[in-house]
């Protein structure tokens, strides 16, 4: 059997799925297995390239609750405290630099099996609380039935249909109590374990009784799974009272009504989390408090010093986009932030101890986000600041401008020496060919960083050497600008409509969990004219991402099949 | 590599058997097979090796080479029971790049291709840029699913892996398969944690009738799962029929899990709990981690609870691992280093991958630690000597323990003339106790992966295969088949 693989001439295109597996060759046995090509849009024109059809949308997978979504959910749905969740399924950042579940096996349906029961546990410690009702006796059974309506709608995020009631009732009534001979406690722990196990809560897909309506090729979600949509969006957790409400009652159709839904969830204190989720996964700071620092050249640095960046971040972003103007160049230059004692130490800020957050004004060399301690120590080395790092963070997630992995044979870096500084180590890699087409663009990013050390400490010299913060971006904006300090780089950054469109993008990879597509062109588009319109406030950019075509509506699925 | 039509036909018909009075349905694996079971152990090391240490001598009676730590020391009271082969390219990895991306990869991005043997295509596009895929199942996987028997195990495999990095060296050794829509790798779980892993393997030590219960219990709501899956499943589209099978293939064996008796097996130790056991993720307790997930992987199989596993060391680019429990053999392990060498990261602290970096100046670290590898590597095959099998022959005899690597030298990048080792005799399929050299190097011809693989896909006794991955790099390599 000869097995090839085709369409390596497509490489550059995202998404291409043209290929076929290489097999393994049996004599008599089964061959490789086809892998179904998906006829989506994305196999065809490239989201760059497509025109702005406004009534394209893209599809829309099924997906699993993040574990922070799930950990958020729980706590809401039944204020438990945490269960374990470390053997969850494992999330990527491939895809999008945003997590997402990759898939459920084995080892992932036990562990969401014993977090359900050990939440359920838990939760039916108190079991009329739980149910609203009396179980016992003659009422044992319309108690389980209205608390399947009730809890079972916050569960799923939609109302049950009638075949479900009867399912989970009969589930109750014929496995549980009958066949496994469970007392009441028991079975209506088992049976809140089954819904937490469910794939209608695991899942963000919700199809509730009410009907998506289909014009061509286009779905337009059903209310209920638009509820979960913004809610997961906007809070990183399940619809409240009133979004399910709304769903409920038709009051989530039309564009001005999911506004008003968006303006009123922004408000809520539930938004600090999308925000400060966002902010840590797009700066990679998800693994600070681990970082391993040189303990002789960092004694300051911990992990509680890690958490407290990390905090740092989270309370400044979420005060910028959530209690401030929200707008992007606030949040790459603003100086208004929170710190506690270790952090104020680091700062160079006085008057600040314990762990405890206070508000500060940073000192004068640091500019925004940027220059926040996390930022800098996330993307550094373990001895030292590293222009490669930040550079290549800089260039990839906030010009969109993905690196290739360096080829063979890449020389190390020279080692460490009085006389030379990190930028004299760094220039040889921006000389030689082929280092040079990466760390020219990557390095001279970077250097403009070179103030700070590895764990983001302000330095006038590094030894006894001067410092040159001075750089180059290639390419931005289709020019190549210079500038010289932090303060200037960040000038270059603020006012780049590249970096507006990336930033753009990358809000939207975090709101739909995709990459941008074809079909998303038009609904990008003007939530971007949205973003311009408001100087640049993120909140519009949220607020419009919500409200678009890309996100009330999806694609129909190769091979989908409807009532 | 069965399509999801199949498995859940298979799937289905085994909840109507589960759905009656939950019986036990353990052993029946092992009853259902006359012969003695092979297993197949794969131990990866990203970082390990270089060809400065091959064995003297020539084909029989090598030694380890007469060095201060002699990485290979440690396998020699093995001599009879290995295979050293030297020379073994991932030229698939290396292809793949060269045609993609018009450069040979480095050698940190290879995980994906060390055991599928396939060449593959741009994959996941891990932020790093390092978005490579073979888009093939690893060996073990395929293995595990072609595995005579093997369906009926309580875990069609065990993946294993020790204190992850992040970004692109976090790639997985183990596929299932294609990646999910193109994009995410099709990996399976991996298990970080021996604690658990015992919990998972032999039941908490709850008693019988506790166990029973509960078990009752979980397949009560797992086959009610089951059942709204498998109603969603026809309406969705074909991308999401491949989500909710990969879920009830998970469900399915779950079930067979919660099915499995250890009556009668040895139960290995759990490790104990302890202060200074912080988790699975500290460094400072990988020799501790390492050596009990050996115990469980040697246990488990003993029990026919699996016979199929990986062990992943680490990742290729983890500067997270530090060795300072190797302070005794040199200091420097133990200090700061204030010296002249970093490693290309800028990192100076005494990773592997550092180190592996730094293959000249930093050579005698180099060697210390390889052969701690091949020290675990080695007390692996003595714990499967000293376990025995049902007719009293050591677990080796049925056993195939390969250690491979993927860099010969890690600040080149380069990923042939790499030295495997083939451990046990696989149930009398191997012609072990000799060292096989060929010529390699970046210009040279050596063994490809995909020959060995092969061997083993047949020397495990499933069906017959003329190549594994990708047919261009030939059939299996028979000189190690007896």
């Amino acid at each position: 059997m000869i097995t090839r693989i085709v369409g390596i001439a497509c490489a550059a295109t995202l998404g291409c799925t043209a290929y076929i597996e290489g097999g393994v060759g049996t004599t008599g046995g089964p061959g490789p297995v086809p892998v179904p090509s998906t006829p989506s849009t994305e196999a065809g024109t490239s989201f760059e390239d497509a025109p702005a059809d406004p009534l394209s949308a893209s599809g829309l997978p099924i997906r699993l609750l993040t574990r922070v979504e799930y950990e958020n959910t729980v706590v809401e749905l039944l204020g438990s405290k945490l269960p374990a969740t470390s053997l969850f399924p494992a999330e990527s950042q491939a895809e999008t630099g945003f997590s997402k579940v990759q898939k459920v096996d084995q080892v992932g349906v036990a562990a969401y099996l014993d977090a359900a029961l050990t939440l359920a546990e838990e939760a039916s410690r108190d079991l009329t609380g739980l149910l609203g009702c009396d179980p016992t006796g003659a009422s044992e059974g319309a108690c389980v039935q209205s608390f399947l309506g009730s809890f079972g709608r916050r569960a799923f995020r939609r109302p049950l249909r009638a075949e479900e009631l009867a399912q989970h009732a009969s589930f109750y009534q014929d496995v549980l109590r009958s066949e496994l001979g469970l007392g009441v406690p028991e079975a209506v722990e088992l049976l809140l374990a089954a819904l937490l196990e469910s794939p209608h809560f695991l899942y963000r897909w919700e199809q509730g009784p009410l009907p998506s309506v289909r014009a061509g090729e286009v779905f337009k979600l059903n209310p209920h799974h638009l509820a979960s949509q913004l809610s997961y969006f906007l809070w990183a957790s399940m619809p409240d009272e009133p979004l399910l409400a709304a769903a409920d009652t038709g009051q989530l159709e039309t564009a001005p009504q999911v506004e008003q839904q968006v303006r009123r969830m922004l408000a809520d204190k539930k938004a600090e989390r999308t925000v400060a989720v966002f902010h840590e996964q797009w700066l990679g700071l998800t693994t600070l408090p681990k970082l391993g620092k040189s303990p002789g050249l960092y004694p300051a640095w911990s992990s509680a010093l890690g958490s407290a960046m990390a905090e740092e971040v989270r309370r400044f972003t979420t005060n910028v986009v959530l209690r401030g103007d929200g707008r992007w160049a606030t949040l790459l230059t603003s100086r208004a932030s929170f710190v506690n004692g270790p952090l104020a130490e680091l700062y160079g800020i006085a008057g600040v101890s314990g762990p405890d957050f206070v508000a500060r004004e940073l000192p004068g060399e640091r500019v925004g986000l940027l220059t926040l301690a996390g930022f800098l120590s996330a993307h550094s080395g373990e001895t030292e600041g590293s222009p490669i790092f930040c550079g290549k963070f800089l260039r990839e997630r906030l010009l969109c401008d993905p690196m290739a992995p360096p080829p063979d044979g890449i020389p190390d870096l020279p080692p460490p020496a009085a006389n030379l500084s990190i930028r004299d180590r760094h220039l040889e890699h921006a000389e030689v060919s082929p280092c040079k087409d990466c760390h020219l663009r990557m390095d001279f990013i970077g250097f403009g960083l070179d103030n700070f050390d590895a764990i983001g400490a302000y330095q006038r010299q590094e030894g006894q050497l001067p410092i040159d913060a001075s750089g180059q971006v290639y390419g931005l904006d289709g020019e190549s600008p210079t500038f010289n300090g932090p303060s200037e780089l960040v000038l270059l950054l603020t006012q780049s409509e590249q970096v507006r469109q990336c930033l753009a993008k990358e809000w939207f990879r975090y709101a739909f969990a995709r990459k941008e597509a074809a079909g998303d062109r038009a609904s990008f588009d003007n939530a971007f004219a949205a973003f311009a319109k408001s100087d640049y406030d993120i909140r519009e950019l949220l607020v419009a991402f919500a409200q678009s075509r890309s996100f009330t509506h999806r694609t129909i699925d190769a091979g989908e099949v409807f009532e | 590599m069965s399509s999801f039509r199949v498995s859940r036909r298979a799937l289905l018909s085994g909840l109507g058997v589960s759905a009656g009075l939950l019986p036990l349905l353990g052993g029946e694996g092992r009853a259902a097979s006359p012969t003695k079971p092979t297993r197949l152990i794969i131990m990866a090391v990203p970082n390990g090796d270089t060809k400065d240490y091959l064995p003297q001598g020539g084909e029989t009676g090598w030694l380890a080479q007469p060095m201060a730590f002699s990485p290979l020391k440690p396998l020699e009271p093995f001599r009879d029971k290995i295979l050293v082969l030297g020379g073994v390219d991932v030229q698939n990895g290396a292809d793949t790049a060269q045609a993609v991306k018009g450069t040979s990869i480095g050698g940190h991005a290879i995980l994906p291709f060390l055991l599928t043997g396939a060449r593959g295509k741009p994959g996941p596009a891990i932020p790093d840029g390092w978005n490579l895929s073979s888009g093939h199942a690893s060996v073990d996987q395929y293995v595990a699913a072609n595995l005579p028997g093997g369906e009926t195990l309580p875990f069609p495999s065990l993946v294993l892996r020790t204190l992850r990095a992040q970004g692109y060296g976090d790639q997985p050794l183990s596929y299932a398969g294609p990646c999910l829509d193109g994009r995410t790798h099709n990996a399976p779980s991996s298990r970080d944690d021996p604690r658990a892993l015992f919990d998972d393997l032999f039941g908490k030590g709850l008693s019988d009738s506790e166990l029973k219960r509960i078990r009752a219990q979980k397949k009560s709501i797992l086959d009610f799962t089951a059942g709204q899956l498998s109603s969603l499943f026809p309406k969705v589209g074909t991308e999401n029929k491949r989500r909710i099978q990969d879920h009830l293939d998970g469900i399915a064996a779950l079930e067979r899990q919660l099915s499995s008796v250890t009556d009668g097996c040895t139960l290995p130790t759990p490790l104990a709990e302890s202060e200074d056991y912080v988790s699975a993720f500290d460094n400072a307790q990988l020799p501790v981690v390492i050596r009990s997930q050996m115990d469980m992987v040697v246990a488990a199989m003993a029990c026919d609870l699996t016979r199929v596993s990986t062990l992943l060391c680490s990742s290729s680019n983890n500067n997270s691992i530090t060795y300072r429990f190797l302070a005794d053999k040199d200091a420097r392990f133990n200090a700061e280093f204030g010296g002249g060498e970093t490693g290309g990261s800028g990192n100076k602290l005494f990773n592997h991958h550092t180190i592996a970096h730094n293959a000249g100046s930093l050579h005698g670290l180099k060697n210390i630690l390889d052969q701690w590898y091949f020290e675990q590597y080695a007390y692996l095959l003595k714990k499967l000597s000293e376990t025995t099998d049902a007719d009293g022959a050591p677990m080796l005899d049925s056993t195939l323990v390969l250690y491979c690597n993927m860099q010969a030298t890690g600040g080149e990048h380069q990923t042939k003339d790499l030295l495997w080792v083939l451990g046990g005799n696989c149930n009398g399929h191997l012609r072990s106790g000799r060292f096989l050299r060929w010529a390699s190097g970046m210009q040279g011809q050596g063994t490809p992966t995909n020959r060995i693989l092969a061997a083993i896909v047949n020397a495990m006794g499933c069906p017959h295969v003329d190549h594994f991955g990708d047919p261009d790099y030939g059939g299996e390599l028979s000189t190690i088949l007896a």
